[in-house]
């Protein structure tokens, strides 16, 4: 079977930004605040962090960051022996330190996640330089950080955006009016702080901070080479404590950026592993990391935006500072730095499976989604995923052979709003779009009853544009493309309805359509067989009114079309006159050839169709369906003769070989006999949607016929025995 | 398919590297990254991922997707002072392919290294082996279970004499569907002949059952089974694909195409294959078939396989089976038309319409009208046409209905179809209608 959608699941759990100067990567920046604890966004959910007792006792609480570097599964173990010796005295020496509810209070430093402290967490997702513009992918038990890293080129191009940056990013700050202490920054950044030397063990994060100052780019890394080593072998305690130190301080804001990596993190099911995280990586994280990377490039972006996060964030690790909770923590990042703004609007849209809008900058602003299904054409069985409420039809696989443009947008199309047209009318006002004005004119003329063909022509918007305009609103799932509604088409309770809705559904139709007949009582009407949609219409009045109804029932997929394909049959008689036909034409040796001709290679013909497709498997149409392979097979003893005579369905009569084309030619033949030369001839023009995959239904509208007319016609021919008509969606 | 197994270990002296690795040189372990495409991996970038600060250790697994491959791993960290640097560190990794599915192979990384890790703890079992790289009994275990694993997907490997390796991968299937009592399981698979002794009781109480006709509540029944159990058995063999849902057969059921039906039309194999399927043996001595007590031999010829799309296509919404053969009476002496539905519901063109019922109003005032006329017949005691005890009984079929009434009730949702209603009440559908009339303000919506 054909390989069935799966429900949108975003699986995202955190998005957090590593960036990594000359010195330590760092998270700078992740959102939501506690990832894989909560997934609803930060307002006001989060008095249950204790945040605000932290300042009685941040000075034993900063300490045991330092001290409490083992702290999982191992943690008994590192407290034992391995644990840095004056930690642990502190620790031992601390009245406060005694219950295991504030050492656990503790480990909920503002940037530790996932029960890891952020350091060692953005050493892990800080890859070597080869990793550069490549999908970078680790996992941790379920989790899964998927990114994209963007180093800094060794010519250094960010390089001189450097100069400019500190510049920029005093300016940026001041100009968007930091609500934090202007001054506490300054000083920071200049490593002037007095207080830093004397909160050495107090407040390690400032105290390496200083450190660091003071060390030049160089001293800087051989520290931080010596804790990489010393972390592995957990011998050298002090070593240990200058490690944790260093790693905090990384982001230093006089310091080159060279590497930056917005990293998605992911829970996705074992089994959708890999087709979670392609979604994700082609649709969101390659896509925002390239957006950044030339912002970056472009005015030094991401090295600004972190510094400004860090400088918001400093004091979160400070034990002096009164710690803000992180709500308003957030909400102070939010409001100041577009780039938090930007991951946090990221995470909340692309979570929850909507269009995320992120303006970066003034001028740059970029839509990222994860594409979601808008149909399915075949029903899933019990055994498949289910996924209720989808609109189930075929309309949008059809091969577009005679409109150019994308199938679903061809002209004989329209749109569907999923909307009403004044709220997105409003929204497009609020979003200051450029192509708000031809929309607007656009949503006016819209009706799903009408083609884009004809929308085009009754409001003078050339078709090429109101097809751009329908994708534009299609992207935006604001719209869907449907053959146009119909009332003497046939719909049908779509079998895929979501039925759990039902009795939601049934209120808010009565809602919007009072007076008028229940939804389970249409929907009733609806499932009484396959009637075209007039016979509902009591009368010429309610006729716009239930137009409107099946617009809202197509929308709410609670119906679909119900669309006839249609098959060239060939008859007997027709085959045995064909027969006869070719055996007069030719001598009896080449009567047998013909048979093992098509027996054997009918899809590629070789006789007179120069353009069959080789690919496609043309196997119906032949004088003998039963090839000899499979004949060896059936339980039952063939005829030859019987076979060649009992009539079947030409599958392509477009492409028809050899003798499937002179049995068409004999059908027109026949009609031209029985029914008359007009007959014959629209038999001619129409026999190439006979394929089984052009509906019916379109006919009127491609060749501009009355659907009377065809519908005469097609009846005619059906009596004739010459076509096969399936009705499916 | 596994590509390699490597041990990483942190060395004292040199950091972390590369000890063993199974093949050899599949991981390049020079700081340079060799330019021959020969290695699989490049060590050094990723090395200090594999041998993590030791937080990160001993918690859990450790995978790293990189130039197309996927290391699966699970750092281990023994801290004890007889160690140098007080710490010991190593890492099993396995390497598989990016895109391939490792959900298999985590068990077995989780093994492997914890298994080390406990002979480690026990016995300084890789720190005191003096083998130099790619030597000795470790080297010689990865090796054999790299060509165990990829060959026989499992490998059990003796250690020592009191440990051994015991590995098996168990593939991952997605969990099985709901499953309802009006599900009909069919077998695909000759499920008698995988009994073993260690079988379930009630899986070999209800395999006999499992025929493509009764629903599971009637597997249940027949088998004189718990029906939890008989769902639970059931969900089992939905689990490994050994039986497909269909839906219960009868003829007032309604079949109608789904776009899958261009497939039919456009494969003579399908055709061939379902004509062998559906049809019943050529006549008379065809006794052992279900439906042809009044076989007549003079009929129109059978259909052929290129008649067989025709048939289904005659098939629509609205339509239900019986009304269908009435129209072509003859066929139902020349198929097995339960197989003709199964047949095109297995393959995917057709579907079963089922029908729902949505109570437009809520019972209450309808149940009210119930006790009253009750407490009125039982006031009135036989209303003269009949005796007494035709009155009595009258009563007691009319609380039975109402019990059954209230049963219903929740069924009138709109969500549950009449199969599963008919199931569930143990009613025909027959009855379901005539007490859906009764009831009233009931809408029936076939979807």
């Amino acid at each position: 079977m054909s390989l069935q959608p799966l429900p949108p699941n975003p699986c995202l759990i955190a998005i957090l930004l590593v960036v990594r100067t000359t010195s330590e990567p760092c998270i700078v920046f992740h959102y939501p605040p506690r990832p894989g604890e909560d997934n609803s966004p930060f307002k006001g959910i989060f008095p249950k962090d204790g945040e605000g007792s932290s300042t009685s006792s941040s000075a034993s609480e900063s300490e045991d960051s330092t001290a409490e570097l083992p702290k999982l599964d191992n943690k008994d173990e590192g407290q034992k022996g391995y644990s840095p010796p004056d930690a642990e005295e502190t620790g031992s020496g601390s009245p406060e330190k005694s219950g295991g509810l504030s050492q656990d209070r503790k480990k909920l430093q503002w940037n530790d996640i996932f029960g890891l402290q952020s350091v060692l967490l953005a050493k892990l997702l800080c890859p070597a330089a080869n990793c550069h513009k490549k999908r970078f992918e680790v996992g941790l038990n379920d989790n899964v950080f998927l990114g994209w890293p963007v180093f800094a080129r060794s010519d250094g191009s960010w390089k001189k955006a450097r100069k400019s940056r500190r510049s920029s990013s005093r300016s940026k700050i001041t100009a968007e009016k930091v609500k934090g202490n202007p001054k506490e920054l300054i000083g920071h950044k200049l490593g002037v702080s007095g207080t830093d030397d004397d909160s050495d063990s107090s407040r390690p994060m400032t105290a390496v901070e200083s450190q660091a100052e003071k060390d030049r780019d160089g001293e800087v890394r051989e520290v931080s080479q010596i804790s990489e080593t010393s972390v592995r072998s957990k011998a050298k305690p002090k070593a240990h404590k200058r490690f944790g130190d260093a790693g905090t301080s990384a982001p230093k804001t006089d310091k080159p950026l060279v590497m930056f990596n917005v990293v998605f993190v992911l829970k996705p099911p074992p089994l959708e592993y890999h087709l979670r995280l392609r979604e994700m990586y082609d649709n969101v994280v390659k896509k925002f990391g390239k957006a950044l990377r030339w912002e970056q490039a472009r005015s030094n972006f991401v090295a600004r935006e972190s510094a400004l996060i860090y400088s918001l964030t400093k004091h979160m690790n400070s034990s002096r500072a009164v710690k803000p909770s992180l709500s308003t923590l957030y909400h102070d990042l939010v409001a100041q730095s577009s780039l938090a703004k930007g991951i946090t609007n990221l995470y909340n849209s692309i979570a929850s499976s909507r269009i995320a809008h992120v303006s970066l900058t003034p001028f740059s602003s970029l839509s990222l989604q994860i594409p979601i299904p808008s149909s399915i054409s075949t029903l899933p069985s019990p055994l498949e995923p289910q996924l209720p409420g989808l609109w189930l039809t075929t309309t949008n696989s059809i091969p577009p052979d005679d409109d150019a443009q994308s199938p679903h947008l061809g002209s004989h199309f329209t749109l569907l709003l999923l909307s009403d047209v004044p709220s997105i009318i409003s929204d497009l006002d609020a979003a200051a779009s450029p192509i708000a004005k031809p929309l607007t004119q656009y949503l006016r003329a819209s009706s799903p009853r009408k083609s884009f063909h004809q929308i085009s022509q009754s409001s003078g918007i050339a078709l090429p544009d109101v097809q751009f305009l329908a994708s534009h609103l299609i992207y935006w799932r604001r719209a869907r493309a449907i053959p146009p509604l119909h009332h003497k088409d046939i719909y049908i309770v779509s079998p895929n309805a979501d039925m759990r809705k039902l009795a939601a559904a049934s209120s808010a139709f009565a809602k919007l359509f009072p007076a008028l007949p229940p939804l389970p009582k249409i929907l009733s009407l609806l499932s009484m067989g396959s009637r075209p949609y007039h016979t509902l219409i009591p009368s010429k009045d309610h006729k716009p009114i239930y137009m409107d109804i099946l617009a809202w029932l197509m929308r709410e997929c609670w119906v679909t079309q119900l669309r006839t394909f249609a098959w060239v049959r060939v008859p007997s008689h027709i085959k045995e006159a064909v027969n006869k036909a070719s055996a007069s034409d030719h001598r009896d040796k080449s009567t047998y050839h013909t048979v093992t001709d098509d027996s054997d290679d009918t899809s590629t013909s070789s006789l007179d169709v120069p353009d069959s497709v080789s690919g496609f498997r043309l196997d119906v149409p032949k004088s003998n369906p039963v090839s000899p392979t499979s004949s060896t097979h059936t339980t039952l003893p063939f005829n030859p003769t019987v076979l060649t005579q009992s009539p079947n369905l030409i599958s392509n009569p477009r492409l028809a070989s050899a003798l499937p084309s002179r049995h068409l030619s004999a059908i027109s033949k026949h009609i031209l006999q029985t029914q008359g030369e007009e007959s014959q001839s629209a038999w001619d023009k129409c026999v190439k949607y006979f394929d089984g995959k052009h509906a019916m239904e379109t006919i009127p509208v491609r060749e501009g016929w009355k659907r009377k007319k065809v519908a005469a016609l097609v009846a005619g021919w059906e009596e004739l025995g010459v076509l096969v008509r399936a009705r499916h969606w | 398919m596994l590509k390699a197994i490597f041990l990483a270990i942190f060395d004292v002296d040199e950091g972390p590297k590369v000890l063993h690795q199974v093949p050899a040189s599949s991981i390049n372990t020079s700081p340079s990254p060799s330019t021959s495409s020969i290695p699989l991996l490049h060590f050094p970038p990723i090395a200090n991922t594999l041998i993590p600060h030791p937080t990160l250790c001993n918690n859990g697994l450790l995978q790293l997707a990189i130039s197309h491959h996927r290391i699966l791993s699970y750092p281990q960290c023994i801290e004890h002072p007889a160690y140098p640097r007080n710490a010991y560190t190593f890492n099993f990794c396995l390497v598989l392919p990016a895109d391939a599915d490792f959900t298999s192979y985590i068990p077995v990384t989780r093994k492997l290294n914890t298994l080390f890790r406990t002979l480690e703890v026990h016995s300084h079992f890789l720190s005191s082996d003096p083998s130099p790289p790619n030597t000795g009994k470790v080297y010689a275990l990865c090796e054999t279970l790299l060509e165990d694993l990829n060959n026989y997907s499992e490998a059990m490997i003796p250690i020592d004499a009191s440990n051994t390796l015991n590995i098996k991968l168990f593939p991952t299937y997605p969990p099985p569907p709901p499953l309802h009592p009006h599900h009909v399981p069919l077998a695909t698979v000759n499920l008698p002949s995988l009994i073993d002794s260690n079988w379930d009781l009630t899986m070999l109480l209800i395999l006999p059952h499992i025929n493509g006709i009764n629903s599971v509540k009637q597997i249940a029944l027949l088998a004189d089974a718990d029906y939890k159990l008989v769902k639970k058995s059931l969900r089992h063999l939905l689990y490994y694909g050994c039986i497909l849902l269909l839906d219960i057969f009868s003829f007032s059921a309604i079949y109608a195409c789904t776009a899958e039906i261009s497939h039919l039309i456009e494969s003579p194999e399908t055709q061939q294959e379902c004509h062998r399927y559906v049809l019943l043996p050529p006549d008379s001595n065809s006794n052992s078939s279900n439906n042809n007590e009044n076989t007549k031999p003079t009929h129109p010829p059978t259909p052929s396989p290129t008649d067989l799309p025709t048939l289904y296509l005659s098939l629509r919404q609205g339509l239900p089976v019986r009304a269908w053969l009435l129209e072509l009476p003859h066929l139902a002496t020349q198929l097995d038309l339960r197989r003709f539905f199964t047949f095109g519901v297995i393959k995917g063109f057709l579907y079963r319409v089922h029908k729902y019922a949505f109570a437009t109003k809520k019972q209450q005032s309808r149940r009210m009208k119930w006790v009253r006329e009750e407490s009125d017949s039982g006031g009135g005691s036989g209303s003269g046409t009949s005796g007494g005890a035709k009155g009595k009984e009258d009563a007691d079929k009319r609380r039975g209905m109402k019990e059954g009434d209230r049963e219903l009730e929740r069924f009138l949702d709109g969500t549950h179809c009449f199969d599963e209603i008919c199931t569930e009440l143990m009613i025909s559908e027959k009855e379901l209608g005539q007490r859906l009339k009764t009831r009233g303000d009931v809408q029936i919506i076939c979807r």
